[in-house]
């Protein structure tokens, strides 16, 4: 009987770009952030290749996430506004220019490598960055499936699609000399565990989402039943394909390069398509838990349709 | 303003009113008389509720706003700039109403302005003048002889004088009188305070 306020043109705000910049984004920013932590913790000059690997993906996949953004944008022509007269409370101001710096230190990365302010200052640019992902949704208050914790979840979850990415460079890349083996291998236990043991986190966080959902204090009963049946619905085989998929991989990856570093020890050939495919997959459960939040953000808004 | 809901007949007068004198496309609303089933088997209602931004003393579309498109007035009447807004939709996920939306034609985001144009003109907003049952009063809250605040007064502690999610803290600026029937569909509700 009420009117057709509640429609597709009203509700759904974004669409896949954004679940594309918040994904490639989050990791290319985590990734340098990652790199960055390990070279200070195992010596800055070792720690070259990784941080030009990292630089490379941060700078493209960060540019390329603030392209799909401009491109969400009805009117992308007045987006000077944002850095001329922007308004600081917004998340949206301070992100872009978080996203704006990361895109230039991580281009100046490439060329100066070895420089440690160079890195310093990217990676606190890339934490930024990654923060912003996840505070622009919490700061949506008429969604409520998107203040419950969406900040600590897309940090955990950049961080193991971060680690991913370098556990799939330091996989594929070839070391010569005997300190840059030891280096290499100690770069490659570093990120495995760690997208191992953020994967199983994420897991965790995805849970304690799913659970803090559905026991929503009501803003209306509807809403509840609304987030009942998105949790139990469509969006759930998304949903538990990312949570499955993280938890599941994150472990493969860990045991995988436990694995192959014993094969190796033993003078057997070690598959690396075993780790490489489980951080391919952790990289994939990362897209679909921002896929998953984002749409279901979108999905309930909070007064009963 | 005040919507007193005893008085509204759900005739949607003030819907139709609203988009003759703001030109809304077809599709989107800037206010709408929402309708509720209320009651069971064998006593079952209807309750209406007109839905219109709030203009918030604290409003979070305003602050969320990346460009300062989204401004609040001296008078509390929070509206778009137009020409500055580029359409991020931060603004339509901020607010815990759902009082905002893209204008298909023009692309920006867009709500009710409490007709700005004639509150300027010294007129009442298009949905007051039209309201049959006089439902909806308008007025200036800071004066303390205006029909809106007297009528706010001899109802304030009324059963169903509410706000609209008070615990945003957004302080809205829209007080509804007899709506005592939030609870039972599921809308949250508060006493007016302050």
């Amino acid at each position: 009987m009420n009117l057709p306020l509640i429609g597709d043109g009203i509700h759904a705000m974004w669409d896949l770009r954004l679940v594309l910049d918040m994904f490639i984004g989050g990791m290319g920013a985590a990734a340098v952030l990652l790199a960055v932590i390990v070279s200070v913790a195992f010596g800055w000059s070792h720690g070259e290749s990784l941080r030009r690997a990292a630089y490379i993906a941060g700078a493209i996949c960060v540019a390329l996430g603030t392209l799909l953004v401009i491109s969400e944008l009805t009117h992308p022509e007045r987006i000077a506004r944002i850095f001329l007269s922007g308004r600081y409370t917004s998340p949206v101001v301070w992100g872009a220019f978080a996203q704006v710096a990361a895109i230039v230190l991580c281009v100046l990365g490439i060329f100066y490598r070895r420089s440690v302010l160079v890195g310093s200052l990217a990676a606190a640019a890339c934490v930024v960055v990654v923060t912003y992902h996840g505070s622009f949704l919490a700061a949506m208050g008429g969604r409520p499936a998107w203040p419950l914790a969406v900040v600590a979840l897309f940090w955990i979850s950049a961080m193991a699609c971060g680690a991913a990415y370098l556990a799939i460079v330091s996989a594929l890349s070839s070391p010569e000399g005997e300190e840059e083996n030891k280096a290499h291998a100690r770069r490659t236990v570093v990120a495995e565990w760690t997208a191992g043991l953020l994967g199983i986190l994420s897991v965790g966080l995805i849970a304690n989402g799913i659970y803090a959902m559905s026991q929503l204090p009501a803003p209306g009963h509807e809403v509840d039943e609304l987030l009942a049946s998105l949790l139990t619905g469509g969006l759930m085989l998304p949903l538990l394909f990312g949570v499955v998929v993280t938890g599941v991989i994150g472990i493969l990856a860990v045991v995988a390069g436990r694995l192959m570093r014993r094969a190796r020890k033993a003078g057997r050939a070690a598959p690396v398509m075993l780790p490489l495919g489980g951080a391919l997959l952790v990289l994939s459960s990362g897209f679909f838990v921002r896929y998953v939040v984002l749409a279901a953000g979108q999905t309930v808004p909070l007064l009963p349709l | 303003m005040i919507i007193d809901v005893r008085r509204c007949t759900g005739c949607q007068a003030c819907t139709v009113a609203c988009k003759a004198e703001n030109e809304v496309p077809l599709g989107v609303f800037r206010t709408h008389v929402r309708l509720y089933e209320t009651g069971v088997w064998p006593d079952p209602g209807r309750a209406r509720l007109p839905h219109i931004c709030n203009h918030c003393d604290k409003p979070p579309c305003v602050d969320i706003c990346p460009t300062g498109a989204s401004t609040r007035r001296a008078d509390g009447v929070v509206f778009v700039d137009y020409d500055a807004c580029i359409g991020c939709r931060s603004c339509m996920g901020a607010c815990p109403y759902g009082a905002r939306f893209m204008h298909p034609e023009t692309r920006v985001a867009d709500k009710c302005t409490f007709c700005m144009h004639r509150i300027d003109s010294g007129i009442t907003p298009a949905c007051v003048n039209t309201c049959q049952g006089g439902s909806r009063i308008f007025g200036d809250l800071d004066d303390p002889d205006s029909e809106v605040t007297l009528t706010l007064a001899a109802a304030r502690f009324e059963p169903g004088t509410v706000v609209l999610r008070p615990g945003f803290g957004t302080r809205p600026q829209v007080f509804y009188i007899g709506a005592t029937f939030l609870q039972e569909v599921g809308i949250e509700s508060g006493m007016v305070t302050g």
